[in-house]
């Protein structure tokens, strides 16, 4: 590995912040703060991105992050990672980073899970179930072009991504490519997802997001009345 | 060179296990989390004997060490257990028992021995009741409220460089030290020009005669070299550490705060100076820091290192919770994760 910097687009870092979620990478980072935001939790909540690594990282971020004298001021700690074909793969991937990091197991996903020891409650919440390329910007997808003043510029995308295939385009995620293609039209000077979510391009009370939106409530209900772990 | 340390009942450590520890291990933690206790822990393991100058070497001076100082050795005040120091190296394991004085079983032969033959009963400026023996090898330390017993003899030489600098004189003293090695004048030299290459030669200078005046001078490119004092506090720290380390050759080096005094730009090169005569002379650091800059440039410093196998430098973080404090060691893997997720390593 060569010298490290960090990246100066990341520079926010955890501030006794009670909740913590990690997520993917830099761009969900900021399409999850927008979430939290809609929620009302983001002045409560730490991001932190796993660089675009998550699979690689988050056992030794987790670990740095972790510390006992930081644990000690945070009520729940969220991963949030895509499924990429493989739900329970990333799953496994998460529960075990956990189990390595601070010894706590998260026995289901979607669930929060109260550390023996402490007050502190871990989740995981995989994007997307089964074995199909799921990731966050299929929820993004789903709930923009489900939305019916949506319709016509939603032939556009398909037109689009029917075109690209024609022409022997192999395209690795779809959803990703269709998002692209909505942002690159409708948030032309920075056609990335969060900051589409900050202008409000995506429903986030929409049913996709539902599931998604339920566990992190959860993540904040439970860690201010101390009640049960649950969705 | 010490592999492993376990602490328990030590002024604010209940009980701290810190393995795998390399050539260089950094310390950080929030203030009051116990950074200078471990360099002190580590001193009396290396030489226990240096019990009485605790006091002084890294926390303000404050006249007379006082019986509260010692108290305070043990953790909670003496109230509680029975305090362990102890260190494993390649081939040894050291170790130093703290007591309170309630806690006599073992002691009172040898405390009878030492009171009827006390090796020195006063060690300069201790109160009355401090009293050391070295009789048959065993030492023990009486303070008003602990006892230290365990093996006397020197394990290894220690040196201290602590947030104060050093006075004029005994900077003459470690310069002039490090001139007289071999090639020590010339590492010096290449060190403090690698780390700021305004200065060109580093000398003492004898003074007049029949006046008690020499000092360190150095060639900043002036007309006349100045005063090492005149360069600036940075520079005058580094000579300080880097003289220490070549004129004394110790076997540990005890570092407080060791940024202080040096701009972050220069962080890197300190490093790397300091990384290689660690090795070449077989030096072993602890150094604390406050400075995330100072982290990340030591760690720099030792990936750029690429004729060594060995990433030698590891990070000692100590975290204050309810039940005391506790602590880890962070490995290259750890450290890499940290700085490459912006995650501060200093703690809270």
């Amino acid at each position: 590995m060569s010298a490290v910097k960090p990246d100066s687009d990341r520079r926010r870092k955890w501030k006794n912040e009670p909740l913590v979620l990690f997520v993917e990478g830099y761009s969900d980072l900021t399409f999850y703060a927008e979430l939290m935001k809609h929620i009302g939790l983001h002045d409560r909540c730490f991001i932190q991105d796993l660089g675009g690594k998550g699979h690689e990282l988050l056992r030794e971020q987790a670990r740095a992050l972790l510390t006992p004298d930081r644990l000690a001021q945070i009520c729940a700690v969220g991963v949030l990672l895509d499924a990429d074909k493989d739900a329970d793969g990333a799953f496994s991937l998460a529960r075990n980073a956990l189990k390595g990091a601070v010894d706590v197991d998260v026995p289901r996903r979607g669930e929060w899970v109260r550390a023996s020891d402490s007050k502190v409650r871990y989740g995981v919440f995989i994007v997307g179930d089964g074995d199909k390329q799921v990731e966050v910007e299929s929820l993004a997808w789903a709930a923009w072009s489900g939305k019916p003043d949506n319709a016509a510029f939603r032939g556009c995308v398909e037109d689009f991504i029917k075109c690209a295939r024609k022409q022997g385009k192999k395209l690795k995620s779809t959803d990703k490519v269709r998002i692209g293609a909505v942002l690159s039209v409708l948030n032309e000077d920075d056609p990335r997802l969060g900051p589409g979510a900050r202008r409000h391009l995506f429903e986030f009370e929409a049913a996709a997001f539902a599931e998604l939106r339920a566990f992190l409530k959860a993540m904040a209900t439970e860690a201010r009345d101390g009640g049960p772990p649950g969705r | 060179m010490i592999n492993e340390l376990r602490i328990q009942n030590f002024r604010g450590f209940a009980s701290l296990e810190l393995p795998d520890l390399k050539r260089v291990n950094l310390v950080v933690g929030q203030n009051n989390s116990g950074k200078t206790s471990l360099l002190e822990a580590i001193l009396l393991l290396c030489e226990p004997s240096r019990v009485g100058e605790l006091p002084w070497l890294f926390r303000a001076q404050q006249g007379k060490p006082d019986t509260w100082f010692f108290r305070w050795l043990l953790r909670d005040g003496a109230k509680g257990e029975e305090g362990l120091l102890s260190a494993k190296a390649a081939t040894a394991e050291w170790v130093l028992r703290l007591s309170p004085p309630s806690h006599q079983t073992g002691v009172v032969t040898a405390e009878q021995d030492f009171i009827q033959n006390p090796v020195n009963p006063a060690l300069p400026g201790a109160p009355d009741d401090v009293i050391t023996s070295r009789a048959r090898g065993r030492l023990f330390y009486r303070g008003a409220t602990f006892w230290l017993w365990g093996d006397a003899n020197p394990k290894g030489k220690c040196r201290v460089i602590s947030i104060q600098n050093r006075d004029a004189k005994a900077l003459v003293t470690l310069v002039g030290k490090a001139h007289r090695k071999a090639d020590g004048e010339e590492t010096l030299q290449r060190l403090l020009t690698k780390v700021d290459p305004r200065i060109k030669k580093v000398r003492v200078d004898p003074g007049e005669e029949g006046k008690d005046d020499n000092q360190v001078i150095v060639d900043i490119g002036l007309s006349e070299l100045v005063p090492v004092s005149q360069a600036g506090q940075g520079v005058y720290r580094l000579v300080s550490i880097l003289a220490d380390i070549i004129g004394e050759k110790p076997d540990v080096m005890l570092i407080d705060e060791v940024e202080n005094g040096l701009h972050h730009s220069i962080h890197e090169q300190i490093w790397t100076g300091l990384a290689e005569t660690a090795e070449k002379l077989d030096v072993q650091i602890f150094a604390t820091t406050h400075s995330e800059e100072c982290l990340h440039a030591a760690h720099n410093a030792f990936l750029a290192r690429k004729e060594y196998k060995e990433y030698d430098l590891s990070v000692i973080q100590l975290f204050r919770v309810e039940s005391g404090v506790q602590g880890r060691v962070l490995d290259r893997e750890l450290i890499e994760a940290g700085i490459g997720g912006n995650i501060d390593l200093r703690g809270l």
